[in-house]
């Protein structure tokens, strides 16, 4: 690793998360979010009851036999894919993802609903530099897609934003005549009305996937907002973008893995989970199967690679049972004064150096991975078990021997 | 400007220079020591690993890169390098004394409980953990080797360590590479056995409330947890628990404060935040959280070691 480029990666990284940490917005939301946090997930813990501990362990197994086998599950997904009739597409990296999907969007707009390995690929830009439109329709992600930023958590993207910085957002941004004390009810009513014609004239939808189940194609995804049911059932195509991590053996582990999810946002049980198995279809005239009846006639599955089969054959294995629950990061002290302005482009906190090693290369995760203190405490709450501190200092390690 | 890569290549250069990875006089790791008879051998070794002696020194450089962070930035950090950071870094006088005068506590405390500790004098060594921590493995595993070799030449049965990162060091680290694993305990450990067999007592009276900080790697490494709240509590003070606490606590921001001083301040402005919530008394158990969290306390809110305020306890104290 050259020693110029590492100095400069390193002093970057430290710029960029000392300058956040100043920031005392910033450091009011992040405390009050994580505080909220720590409330509302032991909560739903309780909730849940034993089941916590079974879900932790099946998902576990999964993800750890995914990973270990990672091309045949690629494989048998692609294959069950086909069968439901849906068209799979593996993906090496950004630039055929947008490219793909420009493909289909025609003249939007589009609609999208969070997604973390969009935002890696970078499909949102990708296609407004193409001259479409597109909205996001999760209400924190269109914050950050109106501020102009990026998503500060991996399931609160907003947290670094107050309401009054909302309310402007959502008043310059769409043209809403929301007032500038507006209630948190306020503005969402005026961004559901602005995104209801969005939903309908869309083109196409694009979701993540919180899992997929090899055995039968089946794409999982856990929300309460209720966006991402229109963002996949509405537009006559539908894109589901899911990092080849996202693959697990069965649709038992997939629907284990969007529980585990819920509990870990905070909110159990969710409010809906959604079960994705191909594009809608009917029989009803003459048993004739038809394409396309009130859903997407269309289902194109993006397997992203990026980095992870590869990784998938090295030290970072382990990240890639990484459910991006971002438990870590509510724990995380950097993270809870840095916020995403620590771990990486796109990823944040303890998991987010891991899928920056994983996303963006090693030598830029090594900088950033000076800045974790060794406390330990990622490690202690992450559900997948991750060896999250020890390995992020296997990439110290990196950066030390490149300035030793 | 940011200091951080310039301080990754100093680091390792101090060290190979002076044994230490930061600017301190000649002899600090064992003039603590003078005038308390601690023999050279004995059954029971107490190995400092120079985190509480270098503590002032490192409070100072701390400061000293504050000031450059916020100005000057890594190339000025060079300059003074070479002219010699010695000068740069003097604590001041009020501060100098603060790991000496938590040692010599710790060794009156195991000698009210019955214990008489070894220590190795000049030939104390540093832990080496910031090499470590840093991730300077070839240099740390060099360094490891040879504190492995002066602990077993001691002959020493069992060893005490007074702070957390020396524990890891001797507890995790040493095992791992170089194979020694020597019997190891914290000297709360021992004090705790002492007052539950009834060996050490401590003057019990009401001392008022002060709120616990438990450092990371006691509270997730080491299970260093309970014991100082136990004898915190028969010294007759009312522990007081943080919003995050046991193995839940959080980070003092410590171990970036040499990369980034400012991001380690802010970190240590959120703890000392969820610790004052509880009391105006903090009790750190490691010097590493003493100069976060008394830098970020700027005097007021009170942060002290644990064991000096159970040596209020002791009954030569009370009088």
């Amino acid at each position: 690793m050259p020693v110029a480029s590492l100095r400069a990666l390193l002093d970057e990284a430290v710029e960029e998360a000392v300058s956040a940490a100043l920031d005392p917005g910033v450091r009011e939301a992040l405390r009050r979010a994580s505080l909220n946090a720590l409330e509302a997930i032991p909560r739903a813990e309780r909730g849940a009851g034993g089941l916590v501990e079974e879900l932790r362990r099946r998902v576990r197994r999964a993800k750890e036999e995914a990973a270990a086998r990672l091309d045949h599950y690629i494989e048998e997904a692609m294959e069950s894919l086909r069968r439901v009739g849906a068209r799979p597409v593996l993906v090496q990296e950004p630039r055929e993802a947008v490219e793909y999907v420009a493909g289909l969007a025609g003249r939007g707009p589009v609609v999208f609903s969070k997604s973390m390995t969009a935002e890696e690929l970078g499909l949102r830009r990708g296609l407004e530099e193409r001259g479409i439109e597109v909205w996001e329709t999760d209400l924190g992600e269109l914050l950050v897609q109106l501020s102009g930023g990026k998503p500060m958590h991996a399931i609160a993207p907003a947290v670094h934003l107050t309401r009054e910085e909302a309310a402007r957002l959502v008043r310059e941004g769409l043209g809403a005549p929301v007032p500038e004390d507006a209630a948190p009810e306020e503005i969402v009513a005026a961004v559901r009305r602005f995104l209801r014609g969005k939903f309908v004239h869309a083109s196409l939808g694009v979701s993540g996937a919180n899992a997929l189940a090899a055995d039968t194609g089946a794409i999982v995804l856990v929300e309460n907002e209720g966006n991402i049911r229109l963002v996949t059932g509405l537009p006559p195509v539908h894109v589901a973008v899911a990092g080849v991590e996202k693959i697990v053996p069965s649709i038992e582990d997939a629907f284990a893995v969007a529980l585990l999810e819920a509990i870990n946002a905070g909110l159990y049980p969710p409010t809906y989970i959604n079960v994705i198995a191909g594009p809608s279809s009917t029989a009803d005239i003459e048993h004739h199967r038809v394409r396309g009846a009130h859903g997407p006639r269309e289902l194109h599955v993006l397997l992203v690679d990026n980095g992870r089969r590869e990784a998938a054959k090295t030290w970072l294995r382990d990240i890639l049972r990484c459910i991006r629950c971002g438990r870590c990061q509510w724990e995380c002290p950097v993270w809870r004064v840095a916020g995403n302005h620590w771990g990486g482009r796109v990823y944040g906190g303890p998991m987010g150096v891991l899928w920056t090693a994983v996303t963006e290369g090693v030598e830029k995760a090594a900088a950033l991975a000076q800045l974790c203190l060794g406390c330990r405490a990622c490690d202690v709450v992450c559900p997948m078990e991750i060896p999250l501190s020890r390995t992020i200092r296997r990439l110290k390690r990196l950066a030390a021997e490149a300035v030793h | 400007m940011p200091i951080a890569s310039a301080v990754l290549e100093l680091v390792p250069r101090l060290y190979r220079e002076t044994g230490l990875p930061i600017p301190a006089p000649r002899g600090v790791l064992s003039g603590w020591a003078s005038g308390l008879g601690l023999p050279r051998r004995g059954r029971l070794l107490l190995y400092t690993g120079g985190l509480y002696q270098l503590a002032p020194y490192i409070k100072a450089m701390v400061s000293a890169l504050a000031r450059l962070e916020k100005r000057g930035g890594g190339r000025l950090l060079g300059a003074a390098a070479r002219l010699g950071l010695g000068r740069l870094v003097r604590p001041p006088r009020s501060e100098e004394g603060y790991g000496a005068e938590v040692l010599r506590s710790i060794v009156a405390l195991l000698r009210a409980a019955g214990h008489e500790p070894a220590f190795l004098g000049e030939e104390e060594m540093y832990s080496g953990i910031l090499l470590h921590d840093l991730g300077f493995d070839d240099l740390f595993a060099e360094h490891a080797e040879r504190l492995a070799k002066l602990l077993q030449a001691s002959g020493a049965e069992t060893i005490v360590y007074p702070d957390p990162h020396t524990g890891v060091v001797l507890r995790e680290l040493l095992p791992e590479y170089t194979g020694y694993e020597p019997n190891a305990v914290s000297y709360l450990e021992l004090l705790d056995q002492a007052l539950r067999d009834g060996e050490l007592s401590l003057t019990k009276r009401d001392r008022g409330s002060l709120v616990i900080h438990d450092p990371c790697l006691y509270a997730r490494g080491l299970g260093v947890v309970e014991q100082p709240r136990r004898l915190l509590e028969a010294a007759g003070y009312r522990v007081l628990e943080p919003r995050r606490s046991r193995g839940a606590t959080a980070c003092c921001g410590g171990p970036v404060a040499a990369l980034s001083p400012g991001l380690a301040l802010a970190i240590a402005e959120e703890r000392l935040r969820e610790l004052a919530a509880e009391a105006q008394r903090v009790a750190v158990l490691c010097p590493v959280c003493y100069t976060s969290l008394s830098r970020a306390a700027r005097g007021a809110v009170e942060v002290r070691d644990v064991a000096l305020y159970l040596a209020e306890a002791l009954p030569a104290a009370e009088g």
